[in-house]
């Protein structure tokens, strides 16, 4: 009997001391976890191009920058891996699925364009570079200026200026694009956004520091000595989430923002210098193509008002241990409530999605219309019978306008959310464009 | 003689063992802090380090520790509430089982609810506009304590 209560004793206090171990372990781990632990592995050149030799002092952040490869749909948004056979021309084997089977309205509009044969859903950072080299719209040439936006081209450009960024920028857009691809070796890395001495955010792409000049009228202005960290934590992404046109035969990329950044008035600038990137097979109007402009757009809406920057909710902090890290999986914050939204807005997760899917719903509704509209017209224009009369050529320019506007907000890549009201009062006013178009051709 | 007196030496040093390791291990975790009001308690562990430092630079500071907001007014009630939330808090760091960013749960949301109208009742009447019951002060006056 004595024995047995010593043993079951000694089999307990030998369970509750590998317990207590256990947890004096745990405790000291978690102990170590809070100390300041950065090593210094490698010294980072100025030059050093590869985002793995940065990832070697920054493994945490270059973990996550890895991730942007994954493909995610969200209610409406994100994008869906769909397997294709590679062939020689082209050896993905991945791509996103095709916008243009989704919605044949965008044949319509497109008509004559590059954008009418090949268009598909954008993917993560990761597939920049590749996804531009073998889209079909590289049956027609197109300049190097491309890469300015689709790669790693701190570096080529510096080779191309012989160590002169803006001589580089320059020569980029009188190359092909073939040819300076041939250099582009990742898509953005570190170098693009940080100091290789500091970390410090900065500005590469000489063609937003130029554009933004203009827009605020200050030639001196340098966003990388005179920018708040704030401003900063947009202003890397708004070097490339932008609408943009390649000026001149030397295709120069500039960002219309002289007149200012909302739809209206950077169709007024297009206006002003007639620009045209191409005319529609059908109504022979001479048509201009939106692309992504998530800054613009932003900075109309809510948020930007509130200072909250785009790293804010597409990359926000988070903790790994005891460290808190800007997270470097770059993605939609519908996919990342907890840390993107519930940092400043103490509302449930769902009832949180719920709200963006209801703006962006709404969003997509008044789309459709404006859409619709747009294709009713181009079917008005195609059966008009005099082609000739100033009834169809005034008819040609509502076409022309509309089209932009609608075309702004849908290549906006956030369905309205980012400034939804803005969004709205952009399709008012491209419908309201289509409908005097129409209205010519029945006068 | 020897050999019957082995199990109850074997047995003696196992529970001398786990005494000792216990009480090294309640010392190396500082567990006598717990008992205290001291703020540097609630940063033992890393996790509530940046609200220890925004509340060090906040207008609460010099009147406020986190038990003050965080825990009831009513001794009794602080002793226990501070022992079930202390247990919940060493399983969840221990096993990693709490939400990231860290999200305040109803019942301590409530806590410091009644500590802010335990000293600003009166602004509690006056407030301007008056006062909607669903919602909680820091609600809207959510960086008055600390930040996140």
């Amino acid at each position: 009997m004595e024995n047995k209560k010593t043993t079951i004793t000694f089999f307990v206090s030998f369970l509750a001391t590998i317990g207590v171990i256990g947890l004096l372990i745990n405790i000291y781990e978690k102990k170590q976890e809070a100390k300041d632990s950065f090593f210094k592995v490698v010294k980072i050149k100025a030059t050093d191009e590869d985002p793995a030799i940065w990832g070697q002092n920054f493994p945490l952040q270059y973990e996550d920058y890895l991730k942007s490869v994954d493909q995610v749909r969200t209610r409406h948004g994100g994008s869906e891996a769909v397997p294709r056979t590679p062939t020689k021309a082209d050896p993905r084997s991945v791509v996103s699925q095709s916008k243009l089977e989704e919605d044949e309205r965008l044949k319509t509009i497109w008509a004559g364009y590059a954008f009418s044969k090949d268009f598909r859903e954008d993917r993560g950072h990761a597939f920049m570079l590749e996804d531009q080299k073998y889209t079909k719209r590289q049956n027609v040439p197109q300049p190097g200026t491309c890469l300015h936006c689709h790669a790693s081209t701190v570096l080529p450009m510096l080779k191309l200026g012989k160590g002169d960024l803006e001589k580089g920028f320059h020569k980029m857009g009188t190359l092909p694009y073939h040819q300076v691809s041939k250099l582009a070796k990742h898509p953005v890395a570190c170098i693009d956004c940080h100091n290789s001495k500091t970390m410090k955010l900065r500005v590469t792409r000489p063609a937003f520091t130029r554009s933004y000049q203009k827009f605020i009228g200050d030639k001196n202005y340098n966003p990388n000595t005179m920018a708040s960290r704030q401003q900063m934590k947009t202003f890397v992404c708004a070097q490339c989430h932008v609408e943009y046109y390649f000026k001149g035969k030397d295709k120069e990329l500039v960002y219309p923002w002289e007149n200012g950044l909302k739809a209206d008035e950077i169709l007024s600038y297009y206006e002003k210098n007639k620009i045209k990137d191409w005319v529609h097979t059908d109504t022979k109007a001479s048509l201009l193509k939106a692309q992504h402009p998530e800054f613009e757009l932003w900075s109309q809406g809510i948020h930007a008002k509130s200072g909250v920057s785009c790293t804010d909710c597409h990359m926000p902090y988070k903790k790994v241990g005891a460290h808190k890290i800007t997270d470097h999986h770059i993605k939609s914050p519908v996919l990342n409530i907890r840390r993107a939204c519930q940092t400043c807005h103490n509302i449930d997760e769902d009832q949180l999605v719920e709200r963006v899917e209801e703006i962006q719903s709404r969003h997509i509704e008044i789309r459709d219309m404006a859409l619709d509209a747009i294709v009713e017209l181009i079917d008005d224009l195609k059966n008009y019978p005099n082609k000739n009369d100033n009834s169809y050529k005034k008819a040609i320019t509502y076409q022309r306008k509309a089209q932009f506007l609608l075309d702004f907000v849908e290549a906006e890549n956030s369905s309205g959310f980012h400034a939804p009201q803005e969004a709205a009062r952009i399709l008012t006013l491209s419908l309201d464009l289509t409908r005097k178009g129409q209205r010519e051709l029945v006068q | 003689m020897k050999l019957k007196l082995a199990p109850t030496i074997i047995l003696s040093i196992t529970l001398g063992v786990l005494s000792g390791a216990s009480v090294y291990t309640l010392y190396y975790a500082k567990g006598a802090s717990y008992l205290s009001d001291d703020p540097k308690a609630c940063i033992n562990c890393h996790v509530m380090g940046d609200q220890y430092n925004s509340w060090s630079k906040s207008t609460h500071h010099s009147i406020t520790n986190c038990n003050s907001c965080h825990s009831p007014q009513n001794k009794l009630a602080k002793v226990f509430v501070k022992a079930i939330n202390g247990a919940a808090h060493s399983y969840a760091f221990t096993f990693d089982q709490y939400d990231k960013p860290i999200r305040i749960k109803k019942w301590n949301g409530d806590i410091v609810q009644n500590a802010c109208l335990h000293c600003h009742q009166t602004l509690f009447e006056t407030h301007p506009g008056g006062f909607n019951n669903n919602l909680s002060c820091i609600q809207c006056h959510k960086d008055v304590g600390h930040g996140k």
